[in-house]
């Protein structure tokens, strides 16, 4: 094959891989702007346009400053042309309404994405490519380049666009032409540096096994493209969502562990009555601890904090930075044989090695757990308990209801422990609002009342009983 | 084990209200829940509205209460021709002496029942402004203080309102409470029928609580303590009003005010030395609905006052334990 056929093999190869994902971005704007009112290809015969016109300007040897004049005069009277046609077509070419679509779609830049600002932006980007792909130098990492770019474009735009509702027509069809083109540039490529496969053995016959390649690449895309469904890539994303939820609640987690300042609200100055802070008895003052120490065990207990999380980050990372160093030391001043499958089984190793260490963990917190005794402290404490016993079982306390009204909508599905839930209710309303505290007899009274709940069963609960008044 | 209550007893506010439902209860049949109301007002010494249909009992209500307390009472037929000076009094020429005198008016008194308000100008309605939120009257150059405990009880009919002057927004928020009474039941019915059947129970009512008391409950009520988060509760909901879609004007600070108190005195009604949301959640109906005005869409949408607040009540978190 000639050097020259190979060269416009690559333009074109490289221009069919940008128009691949300018075509999809393109689509996906032109949903969001002109509801799909404006055609696609038109605007994209703008790159092959602009590509000619910057190549016919080189060849006619004008000087750079002129070229980019040209460039810019040609740029203007194609970009406009395309927002006569695709937008004003009844209009007569006297009528200025369409030469000024632009500026007013300019002019309402931060407020709404006008069909003729798409024209706008899309022309600029279009020229931009056909300029410096007239003046490209293709190359094998050229190729590359644009193909890792083309597919990243090409992967945001199907994820994004349908978050957009929008439904990218040919979306299968397209990905196949990018590969085909992204597929055949990088083999020609190759082969333009005289180091691939096609410019050995196979030279002769490169063109027939190149069209078997690229047959088997589309065959399979084609297998792929009816395998991954919208639903399934739906499926992937929830999983995505799910696994970042946990990550959000791990952090909520450790940031919780940080104690928090209390900063109560002042109290009204004539209506709140002092009690009960201001009527303590002597003798509490002097165990009132200075504001000042307070602040200092905060900062101790949050420095405290954050060493148990770092020894927690060290204990947990440092076997697999040893696991690392020493297959680093075990390769140095080596020479590298290949051994096939070794990768694989190290690979292996690790995962079941931390498999089983987060087993093991996970069982010695599940004996913990099972072995602690149950420290219950205050009737607070308890209700919490009874409030997340209460929602796992499908009758959650909803945010504005109050205890009392809770507690009438649990009353209707354990009916047998109405006494237990109105002791626990009431001791709990008088602690959380009266500042008082049961005493270690009604202490004992109220854990044994909720030890009698826990093991009720749970009549099923009507929905609309649980909105109770 | 209780570091509120054992400072504070409240049983008196307690034993004070039963003694007060009781009474009333005698001629008022089954509206023990308005009963209390106008117990929470008689405690805050704020003043009661009482608005409903013709022959419900309103000013029957009024006095009754009036009736069961050792206080002075004087009541004030609006209509349309009464003046201001009928109601606060007037300085007129004594020939014999040669000096101006002041003659009180009916606004002296204790407990004041102000029948058909409406039914009054706007100018003699305003008359009451100053003595309702300052608890004293200026006639001429004077301004003179008004006996305490002083609470004005007012009646309006809904109905039939040719002829009425509406109340300003500046009048209903001296209001702390509207209540309505509702139809008797069959059973409360013939209950009054019986009971009226030889002679006016309300004749043979007598006080229960004297004025000095209800100035100690009052002060004792004073002392509920109200946790700082149902605190907040009580300013989220009165601020909640001030945001709603279909509310033009939202509740004021003195309806916050008026929330804050009810709900002290309710608590202590209930034998409770600190307020719990419940007790916010109950008031909030009889304490803002008259404040608060609806927009003329909302109104045509069919929604009241009444139902928009029940809808921010049911939206608002009470605070309560988290579970996370």
């Amino acid at each position: 094959m000639k050097p020259n056929w190979r060269r416009v093999i690559l333009y074109l190869t490289t221009m069919g891989v940008e128009g691949c994902w300018l075509y999809a971005l393109f689509f996906m704007l032109n949903g969001l702007a002109a509801k799909g009112g404006l055609s696609t290809i038109g605007l994209l015969l703008l790159y092959p346009l602009a590509f000619a016109i910057n190549k016919l300007l080189v060849w006619v040897g004008w000087h750079r400053a002129y070229r980019l004049l040209a460039n810019v005069a040609a740029w203007a009277i194609f970009m406009l042309l395309m927002v006569k046609v695709q937008l004003f077509a009844n209009l007569g070419l006297a009528d200025p309404a369409w030469l000024l679509a632009v500026p007013r779609a300019v002019s309402t830049l931060l407020f709404a994405f006008d069909p003729a600002l798409l024209i706008l932006l899309g022309s600029i980007l279009l020229w931009w490519l056909g300029w410096r792909l007239a003046g490209m130098q293709i190359n094998f990492a050229r190729s590359i380049t644009e193909f890792q770019f083309g597919l990243l474009i090409l992967v945001i735009v199907l994820l994004v666009a349908p978050q957009l509702e929008i439904h990218l027509e040919h979306s299968v069809l397209v990905a196949l032409v990018f590969f085909f083109f992204a597929l055949l540039g990088l083999s020609v490529a190759h082969a333009e540096e005289g180091t691939g496969w096609l410019a050995g053995l196979y030279q002769g016959n490169w063109f027939g096994i190149l069209l078997i390649c690229i047959s088997v690449i589309l065959v399979l895309g084609l297998i792929i493209g009816s395998v991954i469904t919208p639903d399934f890539i739906q499926l992937i994303l929830t999983a995505l969502k799910w696994v970042w939820g946990m990550v959000e609640k791990a952090i909520t987690y450790l940031v919780n562990l940080f104690p928090v300042s209390d900063s109560s609200a002042e109290p009204l100055p004539e209506l709140m009555p002092a009690a009960p802070a201001a009527e303590e008895p002597e003798w509490h003052k002097l165990f009132q601890i200075p504001e000042a120490v307070r602040n200092g065990m905060r900062l101790g207990w949050s420095m405290m904090m954050l060493g148990l999380i770092l020894f927690f980050l060290w204990r947990v990372s440092s076997p697999l930075f040893s696991w690392l160093l020493h297959k680093l030391s075990a390769t140095a001043n080596t020479e590298f044989e290949p051994l096939s499958g070794a990768f694989k089984a190290d690979i292996l190793a690790l995962f079941r090695h931390l498999y089983f260490k987060l087993r093991s963990l996970g069982l010695l917190l599940r004996w913990r757990r099972k072995s602690a005794p149950t420290d219950i402290t205050s009737v607070r404490q308890i209700y919490r308990q009874l409030l997340r016993w209460a929602a796992s079982r499908g009758v959650p306390k909803l945010v504005f209801q109050t205890p009392d009204e809770y507690r009438y909508v649990l009353q209707e599905v354990i009916p047998e422990s109405g006494d237990a839930l109105r002791f626990i209710t009431q001791h709990y309303v008088s602690s959380r609002y009266g500042s008082s505290f049961p005493s270690d007899m009604e202490l004992h009274q109220l854990k044994q009342s909720w030890h009698q709940i826990k093991h009720v069963r749970f009549k099923r609960p009507n929905r609309e009983d649980k909105r109770v008044k | 084990m209780d570091k509120v209550s054992k400072k504070l007893d409240v049983s008196q506010v307690e034993q004070a209200a039963e003694k007060l439902v009781s009474n009333i209860g005698k001629v008022i049949v089954g509206k023990a829940e308005v009963i209390k109301l106008v117990m929470v007002a008689l405690l805050c010494e704020g003043h009661l509205f009482i608005e409903d249909v013709p022959g419900i009992g309103k000013t029957m209500l009024a006095k009754a209460t009036a009736s069961s307390l050792g206080c002075s009472f004087k009541r004030i037929q609006f209509t349309p021709d009464l003046l201001p000076s009928d109601v606060t009094g007037i300085y007129y020429f004594n020939q014999k002496t040669s000096e101006f005198e002041f003659r009180p008016g009916p606004i002296m008194a204790n407990i004041v029942l102000a029948d058909e308000i409406n039914r009054a100008t706007p100018r003699t309605q305003s008359s009451l402004l100053e003595c309702m939120q300052e608890r004293q009257v200026t006639v001429d150059v004077d301004t003179l203080p008004l006996p305490r405990p002083f609470m004005v009880i007012a009646t309006q009919n809904p109905i039939e309102l040719e002829g009425t002057f509406p109340l300003p927004e500046a009048q209903l928020d001296r209001f702390m409470l509207k209540v309505r009474l509702g139809y008797p039941s069959a059973d409360e019915e013939g209950t009054i029928l019986c009971r009226f059947q030889q002679e006016n129970p309300l004749d043979s009512l007598t006080p229960v609580i004297e004025a000095s008391e209800l100035l100690a409950l009052q002060k004792l009520c004073r002392q509920v303590y109200v946790e700082d988060s149902v605190r907040q509760y009580i300013v989220t909901v009165t601020q909640a009003t001030r945001n709603h879609q279909g509310i033009k004007l939202g509740a004021s600070p003195r309806a916050s005010l008026s929330l804050y108190l009810a709900s002290q005195s309710l608590a202590a009604i209930q034998g409770r030395s600190y307020v719990t949301p419940d007790d916010v959640k109950h008031l909030v109906v009889p304490v803002l609905a008259h404040r608060v005005i609806v927009k003329a869409e909302t109104g045509i949408r069919g929604q009241s006052a009444e139902g928009i607040l029940g809808e921010i009540v049911s939206t608002i978190p009470v605070p309560v334990e988290e579970t996370t």
